[in-house]
């Protein structure tokens, strides 16, 4: 892990969070705030839905170094994808307000890259070929204020798809998704670092 | 090696896009937005951290396609207008501007050439009883991404049929042969811009060497095109008038002179707002060390060095290369 940036990681649920506080041993700070000084690395548990995820980001931000890299890590629906497979989003969309945001993408990685939209409630049904989930424009709109597009990304893990719907969710999996990926998470942070 | 594409919605199925994404052979990722400014135009990105890996974005140019340039930047001719298919460089020069002027490096590519026909030609008449100058490579590199937006094949023939305007195409790349796929025309001005040798390998990245570009001078002019030489901006160093000369002697000795349509050079120059975000942005670099004067809201040499650096120039320029036009681009 580079010595050099900051990273502060916003992630929706515990249950998202564990695997990577495990990983990067994270100590508790305050309820849903952990970090660790040495590797640089904070996440906060936002809860679920945008507004919690701004609220969180923004909390975040103004706790920690200006120059921080802002990272959204969670889980995401999309109509054909596989279980557990790892995405870099390329564009963010609220459904509600239809802003977007597009994180630069300035790395050389083999992971799948999509857009996403920010849905307000689960989505049954997959109308498009984007990602959805219930966090990303939330997180955006708050770590854009603080940070440019190099500095802001988002990663998400397939929960569901038309094969496998949000109801077969549950946390042993969610667990188990990002804890398989840690590792991919984890070099792919190294190269955001790098910039 | 570009490997994001953005692409404007309202551009999306337009036949310039289509072939110009058929170049890519290697897989690359389009991403559809709805105004190129969502991408380009964000304020808190870094032009240095984009630069490292430009994306390319498509879009359609709105508004005036064509803009006055002061006569003092004219090479001979009153009606003088330049414009831009393209904003942004796939060169990296220390000094550029348009490091100052944008806020993204990405390549910003107009598709819409036909509408930029429309305009020069509506030019061309209400000019019609003078000849309209019209420049390229204001805003990028007039060749250097030709093999991506063939530029060359689109623009030439309008020029080729409207003899009372003149084209300048102003390039540091190599890129010739669409050009020498056309029967040369007297109303094109292929100029080519110049550091001297050890200059440009410190400062201008990626830039093709001196040697290689006046190779490619020398091939154009030989098949009868008209050639340019451009000195903007001159860039003080160790043995300026020695470094500088044998940069104009190089040429002379592979140009002969009727081949050259016209010589201009100008000084460093940045208008305040660009010259800080530049220094900003590349804090520790060379351009930092440039002694600029602020002087109207132009930050440039002081006009000591200015006069003795235009006295040199046209000193060693008239020993070399005589019977052709030089105009020094003042501000």
């Amino acid at each position: 892990m580079s010595k050099k940036n900051q990273i502060n990681i916003v992630v929706a649920m515990k249950r998202e969070a564990m695997p990577l506080i495990n990983q990067w041993e994270l100590k508790k700070n305050s309820r849903n705030f952990f970090s660790n000084k040495e590797k640089k690395i904070n996440l906060i548990i936002s809860g679920i839905g945008k507004k919690s995820a701004e609220k969180a980001t923004i909390y975040l931000a103004e706790e920690t170094d200006k120059n921080s890299f802002f990272l959204n890590i969670g889980i995401a629906g999309h109509k054909d994808y596989k279980l557990g497979e790892i995405i870099l989003v390329s564009k963010v969309i609220d459904n509600k307000t239809k802003y977007s945001w597009y994180p630069s993408l300035l790395w050389k990685t083999k992971i799948k890259k999509n857009s996403l939209i920010t849905v307000g409630f689960p989505k049954i049904k997959y109308t498009t070929d984007s990602l959805y989930d219930m966090e990303a424009s939330g997180f955006f709109k708050g770590a854009r204020v603080y940070a440019g597009p190099e500095k802001v990304q988002c990663i998400k893990i397939i929960s569901d798809n038309k094969k496998s719907s949000i109801l077969n969710i549950s946390s042993k999996k969610i667990e188990n998704w990002i804890h398989t990926n840690a590792n991919i998470i984890d070099k792919l942070i190294n190269e955001f670092l790098k910039i | 090696m570009i490997e994001t594409i953005y692409i404007e919605n309202q551009i999306k199925n337009h036949p310039r896009t289509n072939q110009i994404i058929s170049k890519f052979k290697k897989k690359i990722e389009v991403i559809y937005c709805d105004h190129y400014g969502e991408i380009f135009n964000i304020k808190s990105q870094n032009f240095r951290i984009q630069k490292k890996k430009p994306s390319l974005i498509l879009a359609k140019k709105e508004g005036r396609k064509l803009h006055d340039i002061p006569k003092s930047f004219s090479i001979g001719g009153k009606k003088n207008y330049y414009f831009s298919h393209m904003l942004n460089c796939i060169y990296d020069c220390e000094y550029c501007f348009l490091q100052g002027k944008h806020m993204s490096s990405h390549y910003l590519l107009f598709v819409n050439y036909e509408d930029f026909f429309l305009e020069i030609e509506e030019k061309i008449k209400q000019n019609r009883h003078q000849e309209s100058y019209f420049f390229s490579g204001y805003d990028c590199d007039s060749l250097a991404f030709d093999g991506i937006t063939n530029f060359v094949d689109c623009f030439i023939p309008i020029f080729k049929k409207n003899k009372n305007a003149i084209l300048e195409l102003r390039t540091k790349s190599t890129q010739i042969q669409k050009i020498l796929k056309h029967k040369p025309i007297d109303n094109c001005i292929v100029a080519f811009s110049f550091t001297p040798e050890n200059i440009s390998k410190l400062i201008e990245h990626k830039v093709p060497s001196v040697k290689k570009r006046i190779i490619a001078m020398k091939n154009l002019a030989n098949k009868g095109w008209k050639i340019g030489l451009r000195f903007d901006p001159i860039i003080p160093a160790c043995n300026f008038a020695k470094i500088y000369e044998k940069l104009f002697l190089d040429i002379s000795k592979n140009i002969p002179n009727d081949s050259i349509h016209s010589i201009s050079f100008g000084m460093m120059r940045f208008p305040k707002k660009m010259f800080k975000k530049i220094i900003k942005e590349n804090s520790g670099k060379r351009i930092n060390l440039l002694d600029l004067e602020n002087k109207n809201g132009i930050y440039s040499y002081s006009d000591v060095k200015k006069k003795k650096f235009e006295n040199i120039i046209y000193k060693k320029l008239r020993k070399h290369i005589k019977n052709v036009p030089i105009y020094n681009c003042q501000t």
